[in-house]
């Protein structure tokens, strides 16, 4: 019975005669946003977009960018290698998130606390970093590689479609994994029974109880690993060599010496964002005809398992859990091994990090410094923007809500052009500085902040403020004592998530920094090409330390929530 | 000192749908006021622009002498307990209760003396340091209560107050709110869609539909004079009949009812053809079937105790429900009873067919 509430409630005036009204609060936050939107987001991607629809030379409306685009195969093809890669990693990941959920949530395995530490830790470092660490193993002067030849046998080359496959299917499994056992542990379990009772088979049960009522989620996971394999281009850069894909020519066009073709490199950007927008609308279609409301009262129980099949299941899962984090294992060893320049030598020593703390200390406070500026701003828009978006529903801000969503489908290294292009003149010059780079963060990851606090907002009851109004207290200030109070332990679990990603991030930061800007992950990379795998996998390390410790501060606040929001 | 309330054609629209429509009547000072109708009516709608989270655009409220349709909500002084409490769930009882008063700027010792005091009343004063979570629903309802009343507000408002409580301690809670309006002696607006509620606790009640009050009066009258069809419907239960007049005159005429029962009835209006009667399950006697009387086989025996509730069904296919009261009759009649209604002519409504209002 919910009517929606008009957000006229303004200051009342103390002569009733003057018409004019101060603006309430949450107009002027909308106003605020639509400013904030318009300079960061519309006016920046707006034309970068645009750019691609203009004739390089005489700048008058063609497509003659995407004529050049389609008909040249060393573009073209960039496309196709794209797709292919995107593709495969998504149909793998499926299949092997899919079923280590089920097998994790449905049988008593051994061990899974274990393997789901495993399993979150593979998840949270940037995927480049697992094509770092494939190379050192099984690359050309690799030590598994090495190993083989010793006893014979040449190991198939890993650089290309196959070592991006490798990397990206056993980074981004995870996310699968998490989304659907998070779906499986909480679904109803009289569905399953009902279907028992009606004589199905254990295996048609799963294919036509279990498994169709969660396709949302798998899908949901799915999306995940296509957008994030998709626009990820720290892991291409290291592994695929020849075989181009769109954002590394995206970069390679923008950054190629004096003469760049930005018209090029725009409608690269065009044309990924719209396979990003693509497959997300097809999920968006699946999600909506499929989706199902579930009261989830019993969750399903663990089924007890004979000692053959318990082994087995734990095995499997436990290898599964251990590919995946392989390479914070390689990275962390490696770490500590002796180096002569590029070479390893045998021994260990601290000497990589005495390396990093005399020449890279800087990128570890700015990956900190940048981080943390940015999660505060982030906390606090996430925090207007999503009770505009929740609770003053109008046209304008379900336009803000779609605006701010947008990133969500912009590859980093697309955003990181993209600001440049709009910020490198006047009357906004930002280009190298400290704040170019935070509004690339704060853009990015305010889709997924706006998304969980809006989630969360949809738990408090509107009553709430209401009752606090009716008490005599202004709009404003309800907000503050009421709903953003019981929206923080939440957001702020949210905001470590979103921390973890920032200090981890590489794309856009690789294309927006400058000699006192850069950050560990600039860093490992830039270290990695200059042959520094010790100081590279040090520093990677410490990346991965204080994920861990992050991690462990948000199990403290988010009382046992799943990592996935 | 209690206020009154005052709406003059007040009329809300949502688009093309009007959720209140030309609202017009007052509610006197300290009265127990309810707000009765089915959900979708606009009796929320109403109460939200009372409370001034729905904005007012055609018409006016007034307390007292006061218009309040440009007061924002938060200056309004109003009590308010909602349908789901709405307790803060970061702050102690204690706290919740204080709220109020603390955006009202008092001295420390008024708030800690005034809580007490309404805390006291409300009998919630062992649970002042708990959580909300660790109280009932009927003690949060105290609490609810209790924070809507400390800031002595000019009217008090009650949206479905007692949906979310279970039948038994919703009658306790019902007196406990009666007692307490009473005390306070403060102007109450109640919204239900509840009718038993509305009929014991209120002063008055105004029942609407579609956005329109179709009845305003006390329960008594509502009962047994409903105005209009939808009244007679939604109040209780009524036997809907066709009756027929064929000729007569405002102080008397004959009604043939179901095409057998012949009535003298008087009319405050002169109507010519079919008009709807309703008559309450109680109203209905049974006798020995008759000869051109209206007659019928029971069809459904429902005991409940105090009363047994039969499904008769007339010669002529009709359902009708007739109530037989344990202390007055022992006999309990079985299905396929062949028996004879009377009507009980005093007790017997009469609407237009047309406007659905009472002609009697």
């Amino acid at each position: 019975m919910s009517q929606p509430v008009l957000p006229n409630v303004g200051k009342e005036s103390p002569r009733a005669k003057i018409r004019w009204k101060m603006p309430s609060f949450w107009t002027l936050v909308i106003i605020g946003f639509l400013v904030l939107m318009v300079v960061f987001l519309v006016y920046p991607f707006g034309s970068l977009f645009l750019k691609s629809f203009f004739h390089p030379e005489t700048e008058k409306l063609s497509f003659v960018n995407f004529m050049d685009f389609f008909t040249t195969p060393y573009y073209f093809n960039t496309l196709k290698h794209s797709l292919a890669v995107s593709g495969t990693t998504t149909v793998l990941a499926t299949l092997i998130g899919v079923p280590l959920a089920y097998i994790m949530t449905r049988f008593n395995v051994w061990g899974k606390s274990v393997i789901n530490i495993m399993i979150i830790l593979s998840l949270l470092s940037p995927p480049f970093i697992g094509a770092y660490s494939w190379i050192l193993l099984l690359g050309r002067n690799g030590f598994i590689t090495n190993l083989f030849e010793k006893i014979g046998i040449i190991l198939p080359t890993i650089y290309g479609f196959q070592g991006m496959i490798l990397v990206f299917t056993l980074k981004l499994f995870p996310f699968v994994y998490m989304y659907v056992s998070g779906a499986l542990s909480t679904m109803d379990s009289s569905l399953e029974e009902a279907a028992e009772n009606l004589g199905m088979s254990r295996i048609r049960k799963l294919l036509t109880v279990t498994f169709p009522v969660i396709v949302p989620t798998i899908t949901a996971g799915a999306l995940v690993v296509f957008m994030t394999s998709l626009a990820d281009f720290g892991t291409p850069l290291l592994i695929a060599e020849g075989y181009k894909v769109l954002p590394v020519i995206v970069y390679e066009e923008y950054m190629s010496d004096i003469g760049g073709n930005v018209y090029l490199a725009s409608t690269l950007s065009t044309v990924i964002v719209l396979c990003a927008l693509l497959v997300m609308f097809v999920q968006k279609f699946i999600v909506s005809r499929k989706n199902y409301r579930m009261s989830g009262l019993r969750p399903p129980v663990v089924q007890k398992l004979k000692l053959g099949n318990r082994l087995l299941l734990t095995a499997i899962a436990f290898f599964i859990s251990l590919f995946a984090v392989t390479p914070q294992i390689v990275v962390f060893i490696t770490s500590f091994i002796k180096t002569r320049g590029p070479l390893f030598v045998s021994g260990f020593s601290l000497e990589s990090y005495r390396t990093i703390g005399f020449k890279l200390s800087k990128n570890i406070t700015n990956t900190f410094y940048f981080a943390g500026i940015a999660i505060v701003i982030m906390v606090i828009l996430g925090l207007l923007l999503s009770y505009v978006v929740v609770r003053r529903k109008s046209f304008i801000t379900s336009l803000l809500d779609s605006l701010a969503m947008f990133p969500y489908v912009i590859p980093g290294s697309v955003l990181g052009i993209g600001l440049i292009m709009a910020f490198n003149k006047g009357p906004l010059l930002l280009t190298g500085t400290v704040t170019i780079i935070v509004v690339s963060y704060v853009i990015r990851k305010l889709p997924f902040i706006l998304r969980s606090s809006s989630a969360i907002l949809y738990q408090i009851d509107p009553s709430i403020e209401e009752a606090s109004i009716s008490l005599g207290v202004p709009p404003m200030r309800t907000f503050f004592k009421t709903t953003s109070v019981l929206m923080l332990p939440g957001l702020f679990a949210g905001a470590i998530l979103s921390w973890v990603q920032t200090i981890n991030e590489l794309s856009s930061t690789l294309i927006l920094f400058s000699g006192k800007t850069g950050t560990i992950s600039v860093a490992i990379f830039t270290e990695i090409f200059k042959d520094s795998y010790g100081t590279a996998a040090a520093l990677a390390s410490i990346l991965s330390v204080a994920t861990v410790i992050s991690l462990l501060i948000f199990n403290k606040f988010s009382g046992g929530r799943s990592v996935m929001m | 000192m209690s206020h009154s309330v005052t709406f003059r054609n007040l009329t809300k629209k949502y688009g093309e749908n009007t959720a209140v429509n030309g609202i017009d009547f007052s509610i006197k000072e300290g009265e127990f006021f309810t707000i009765l109708g089915p959900s979708g009516c606009g009796k929320t709608t109403l109460l939200r622009m009372i409370a001034g989270f729905n904005s007012i655009e055609n018409g006016e409220i007034c307390f007292d002498d006061r218009v309040i349709n440009d007061i924002p909500a938060y200056k309004r002084n109003i009590g308010m307990v909602f349908q789901n409490y709405a307790i803060f769930p970061h702050m102690t009882i204690q706290k919740n209760v204080a709220y109020g008063l603390k955006a009202r700027r008092l001295s420390k010792q008024i708030i800690a003396e005034r809580v007490d005091e309404i805390l006291q009343m409300m009998h919630i004063k062992q649970y002042k340091d708990r959580d909300p979570s660790q109280l009932s629903g009927g003690q949060q309802q105290r609490v609810a209560l209790a924070r809507a009343l400390v800031i002595h507000p000019t009217i008090l408002l009650m949206d479905e107050p007692l949906s979310n409580l279970d039948a038994k301690l919703r009658i306790e809670m019902r007196i406990a709110i009666m007692k307490i309006q009473k005390e306070m002696n403060i102007t109450t607006i109640y919204v239900t869609h509840d009718q038993e509620e509305a009929l014991s606790m209120s002063d008055r009640i105004a029942v609407m539909n579609s956005g329109v009050i179709e009845q305003i009066g006390t329960p008594k009258e509502i009962y047994s004079k409903p105005a209009t069809a939808f009244v007679a419907g939604f109040i209780g239960t009524s036997n809907f009949l066709e009756g027929e007049i064929s000729e007569g005159a405002m102080n008397g005429c004959t009604i043939s009812i179901e095409g057998t029962l012949k009535l003298e009835l008087a009319l405050n209006k002169p109507v010519i053809g079919k008009v709807d009667i309703a008559i309450r399950p109680e109203d209905i006697y049974i006798e020995q079937p008759q000869e051109r009387g209206m007659n019928g086989t029971i069809s459904l025996v429902t005991f409940l105790g105090d009363y047994i509730s039969y499904e008769v069904q007339l010669d002529n296919g009709k359902l009708l429900e007739v109530n037989e009261y344990s202390k007055d009759t022992d006999q309990l009649r079985t299905i396929g009873d062949r028996i004879g209604l009377r009507l009980s002519a005093d007790k017997i409504n009469v609407y237009d067919q047309e406007t659905k209002e009472a002609i009697r």
